[in-house]
């Protein structure tokens, strides 16, 4: 079941190691992230369904301390958060929780592998999931597109879009194949993020109830 | 040796070679605690506790592979759950998550369609608000805030034909139901820390056949050995399985069972060897217990099927009363050989022995009155064990004995200085009056202390380091409780859906209280056809839904267009209700199975608890549900084994009446009788009261042990009646007494230092009790008020 996908696709985030040389190969880039110590965003995400006449917009912090703990708190419109520890995805809001394995199922397990192949810098595992193309622009600013590859991800998703300059990462878009999109815009990105033991028990939980 | 003496023995030989093929053949050795539940009274009871028996859940084994890395972890229990597919004993094993993508297509196929069959529990009080228009308002706000949320993508892909979330409610109601605390890592079941590898697996047969559950450990145990090996000897295997106690119970028996036999058998032949220095009385004096074994293991195998090890167990101590038969006649033949040679020895006897293996059986054939299929085997298992003794012992034994035998010097001396001391004893009466007198008071201090042991279980020896371990393990899992459920019955399945529906609406309400943790019901699955119908008809029923539900879904934001599935689907014919076969041949079988069983041919469904914090509260709020009941098989086993324990009493009472008329009628006067039976008696009740002043807290192996002492009791008083006129024959029947007394106290007493509780209590009650018996066993003369008594 695609709930992690969704989690996944309903984070959109990404990583902006500190501003220096621009990447001119994704080994470079994939690199600086290999190297980020953690990260801390605050995100603006737009979802866009077919169902709904206007997006469904959701504001919060996102995250990040390596090798593989992500965590999303979204204060608008209604305070909850999404944590991603150990191959589980958690999910807690003001009415209780609820666990998701990840594994078992290709198409959670590539959308959380994916994410966090990107922050770890895990260039083989990215390519064992996905087609990657990196368009370097001018300056700092680079594009990074990935289309699934591994079934059934082709016939869900068709391209994922991360764009930004230098090592921040400003934008996430995912492309459903049925239209539906949702776009993640981040600001106040710190790539240097370290996140101490006290830290981490307070950031990377649930809210208690 | 005559001609019918070669016949005899020439049958005899075809006998126990006949026997001990279909034994070596047919021998099975099982350790269920339930055959000692009643038959008859509570019935169903007795047979939901056989069913529990043999469940899912107990033939179930919990893997736990440690490590102080997740990877290696894992890499193990990857490595021991390819190994133990390959095993024929192994039938599921799982280790981890299957690809859920033809789950969830199965899944949807099944529960789509009937998406609104199963919307609520209670459809007449929850759907009339739920369809009302501000339930339908409040529904499309809580499709919105689930769009929002992780699962948002799954919702979205039947929102269109389902925006009441009927489908989404039933995926995580199944997902509670298979999922516990586990995470899955690389494929594998893991724990939170991702320290514990988790492996589950069933074993095809019994967990208390130890035939297929010792080669499985042995797997097992290979498997995780070539795991460890791989990871450098980093890993650590523990393991939750009820196979492992039943396999750890029938080793200690086994292994007891085998050294005493051993130290038995030593020590009777060293006192073979050194009183009457010969091979031939030795070995004549082991072919009735051969015979009595092999007879007795067979007509058990033939009747019952398999032996109990604690029938087994009581076997090994019949070997004490059977051995008495060989050694009164040998030594009888050695000390005072009949001038026609070993018949006339034994037509001196035969009285005695008739009468003596006689009161036996009738004292043990009283526990085949009993509901207790335990107890039964054992009361098959002493006649036969006896009877055949007996038959040896006067068929066989005097054909191939010696003519003239001679005693050994030895011999003729213990004779004699056993012949003095009972010489001494008659002519001091008070010490025959007094023994008797300071046994009753021995007897009245004990029993008045008696504390009977409370439960079935502390027969059983449980290891507490393993209990330790399996603990550990079922807390990594958080398992239901095996031993606590509900069981909804009914003579067809649907009945029993129904039932188990009001069922599990208590459980909510009880669970919301507190009152029970958790709980695990088929209902999560599937729910009676008459409740589904129910939902069907009041989703139908409710009066412009599809109108309704496109205006509160357009309030909230959605586009009405994309709902037309829903609309459609309003319109079409009812799907068929959801039936258990439904889910046959399913990934949820495996799940179906550990709920659906037949009971006393009708449907029963189980309903598995954890942490039940107040039984009698969750009793007391499911009492009026038809065809419900609470099953607490600790609580059943052990007020049946009071009841067992009980009974048994009063089949031994009972069989000492019996008993006391059939010495009555052989003796016809009330002295002699009493001269058997009184000696006998204290001497039964001496090995629990010393026990018991001790502080051992008695149990029915206690009862069934004290049984035997009687038996042995009467022996001795019995021949010691019979030989009371003749110096000679008085001298014979005490050095024979002193040596059957030794042999079973040299094979009880070791019996006493077994680790199983059960065999403990057999031991120490039969040593005790037989030493006391050869204390009192002369008193007989005074009872029975013989010339050399008066």
């Amino acid at each position: 079941m695609p709930w992690c996908a969704a989690f996944v696709l309903s984070i959109s985030t990404a990583a902006a190691p500190s501003a220096g040389a621009a990447p001119a190969t994704l080994d470079s880039l994939l690199a600086r992230f290999r190297a980020m110590p953690g990260m801390e965003a605050r995100f603006r995400e737009e979802k866009r369904m077919s169902l709904l006449a206007a997006p469904l917009v959701s504001e919060g912090t996102l995250h990040y301390a390596p090798p593989g703990r992500l965590v999303r708190h979204t204060t608008k419109p209604a305070p909850s958060t999404v944590l991603v520890d150990g191959g589980m995805v958690r999910f807690g809001d003001a009415r209780g929780s609820e666990t998701l394995q990840i594994e078992g199922n290709p198409v959670a397990r590539l959308f959380v592998d994916s994410f966090l192949k990107i922050l770890a810098g895990d260039r083989a595992a990215l390519e064992a999931l996905f087609a990657m193309e990196l368009k370097a622009g001018a300056g700092d600013v680079w594009e990074l597109r990935l289309r699934p590859k591994v079934d059934p991800m082709p016939k869900m998703i068709e391209r994922i879009e991360l764009s930004g300059r230098g090592l921040v990462v400003a934008s996430m878009r995912i492309v459903e194949t049925g239209g539906d999109e949702t776009v993640t815009a981040f600001t106040d990105v710190d790539a240097a993020r370290r996140y101490d033991e006290a830290e981490s028990a307070r950031v990377f939980r649930l809210p208690a109830r | 040796m005559t001609r019918g003496d070669r016949i005899h023995l020439a049958l005899a030989a075809a006998a126990c070679a006949a026997m001990a093929a279909y034994c070596w053949q047919r021998m099975d050795v099982v350790n269920e605690i339930t055959a000692f539940i009643p038959a008859g009274d509570d019935a169903r009871l007795a047979e939901i506790s056989r069913k529990l028996v043999d469940t899912s859940l107990t033939r179930t084994l919990i893997l736990s592979v440690e490590s102080t890395d997740a990877a290696s972890a894992v890499a193990g229990a990857k490595q021991m759950a390819t190994a133990l597919r390959a095993d024929p004993e192994v039938e599921w094993l799982r280790s981890g998550v299957e690809d859920s993508t033809a789950l969830g297509e199965r899944f949807w196929n099944l529960y789509f369609p009937r998406r609104y069959h199963l919307l609520s529990d209670d459809p007449e009080r929850e759907l009339p608000a739920r369809l009302s228009d501000e339930g339908l308002a409040e529904a499309a706000r809580e499709l919105k805030h689930r769009l929002s949320q992780p699962s948002g993508a799954l919702v979205k892909r039947f929102a269109g034909a389902d925006p009441l979330l009927g489908f989404a409610d039933r995926l995580r109601r199944l997902e509670s139901a298979r999922d516990g605390p586990l995470q899955v890592q690389d494929g594998q079941f893991t724990t939170t820390h991702g320290r514990h590898a988790v492996i589950f697996l069933a074993s095809r047969h019994s967990a208390f056949d130890g035939t297929f559950q010792g080669p499985l450990q042995d797997t097992i145990r290979k498997a995780f050995d070539d795991a460890n090996a791989r990871a450098g000897g980093t890993l650590r295997l523990e393991q939750s399985a009820v196979a492992r106690f039943a396999l750890e119970s029938e080793r200690i028996v086994k292994a007891d069972i085998g050294r005493i036999s051993t130290l038995s058998t030593v020590a009777i032949v060293l006192l073979f060897l050194v009183l009457f220095r010969s091979l031939r009385v030795l070995l004549l004096s082991f072919m009735p217990i051969l015979f009595g074994v092999l007879f007795a293991n067979t007509a058990t195998l033939l009747l019952f099927g398999r032996v109990h090890a604690v029938t087994l167990a009581f076997g090994s101590s019949l070997v004490g009363v059977c051995v008495d038969y060989p050694i009164h006649f040998l030594n009888r033949h050695a000390l005072e050989p009949a001038p026609d040679g070993p018949h006339g020895t034994l037509r001196r006897i035969r009285e005695a022995l008739l009468l003596g293996s006689a009161t036996t059986v009738a004292g043990f054939a009283g526990l085949a009155l009993t509901d207790f299929p335990g107890l039964r085997e054992m009361a098959v298992y002493a006649t036969a064990g006896i009877g055949a003794a007996l038959f040896s012992t006067c068929f066989h034994l005097p054909a191939l004995s010696a003519a003239r035998p001679v005693a050994t010097r030895l011999h003729r001396r213990v004779a004699d200085a056993v012949g003095r001391l009972i010489a001494a004893m008659v002519r001091r009466r008070r010490v025959l009056v007094a023994l008797p007198v300071g046994a009753v008071i021995l007897c009245a201090a004990g029993l008045a202390r008696v504390r009977w042991d409370p439960s079935l279980s502390m027969l059983n020896r449980v290891d507490p380091a393993m209990l330790d371990e399996d603990g550990r393990v079922r807390a990594l899992v958080s398992r239901m409780d095996a031993s606590r459920l509900f069981i909804a019955t009914g003579p067809d399945e649907e009945t029993a859906l129904r039932r188990n529906d009001a069922l599990y609406m208590r459980l909510v309400a009880a669970r919301k209280d507190g009152v029970l943790g958790d709980f695990r019901s088929l209902h999560d699955l599937v729910t009676s056809a008459a409740l589904q119908a129910r939902n069907a008809e009041a989703v139908r029923a409710s009066p412009r839904l599809a109108e309704r539900m496109t205006a509160a879904l357009s309030a909230e934001g959605f586009r009405p267009e994309a709902f037309t599935g829903f609309v459609e689907a309003l319109s079409e014919p009812v799907a068929a209700p959801l039936r258990p076969a439904d889910l046959e041949g399913t990934p949820m079988d495996d799940l179906l199975r550990s709920f659906r069983t037949r009971l006393d041919g009708e449907t029963a469904i189980v309903t598995l608890l954890r942490d039940v914090r107040d039984s009698a509260a969750l009793e007391a709020r499911t009492a009026e549900l038809e065809g419900v009941r609470l099953f607490d098989q600790d609580r059943f086993l052990d007020s049946t084994y009071v009841r067992c324990r009980t009974r048994v009493i009063e089949l031994v009472l009972a069989g000492i009446v019996v008993v006391t008329l059939m010495v009555l009628v052989a003796y016809r006067r009330i002295r002699p009788a009493a001269g058997v039976m009184v000696p006998a008696l204290l001497s039964a009740l001496g090995g629990p009261a010393v026990l018991a002043l001790a502080g051992v807290q008695l149990n029915l192996l206690h009862i069934v042990a004290a049984l035997l002492v009687l038996s042995m009791g009467e022996d001795f008083a019995e021949f010691f009646i019979q030989a009371a006129d003749d110096p000679r024959a008085l001298q014979a029947t005490g050095t024979s007494v002193v040596l059957c007394a030794l042999s079973t106290v040299l094979g009880f007493g070791l019996l006493g230092m077994s680790q199983m509780p059960a065999l403990q209590a057999l031991g120490l009650t039969t040593a005790i009790g037989v030493l006391l018996s050869l204390l009192l066993s002369p008193t007989a003369l005074v009872f029975a008020g013989t010339r050399r008594g008066r």
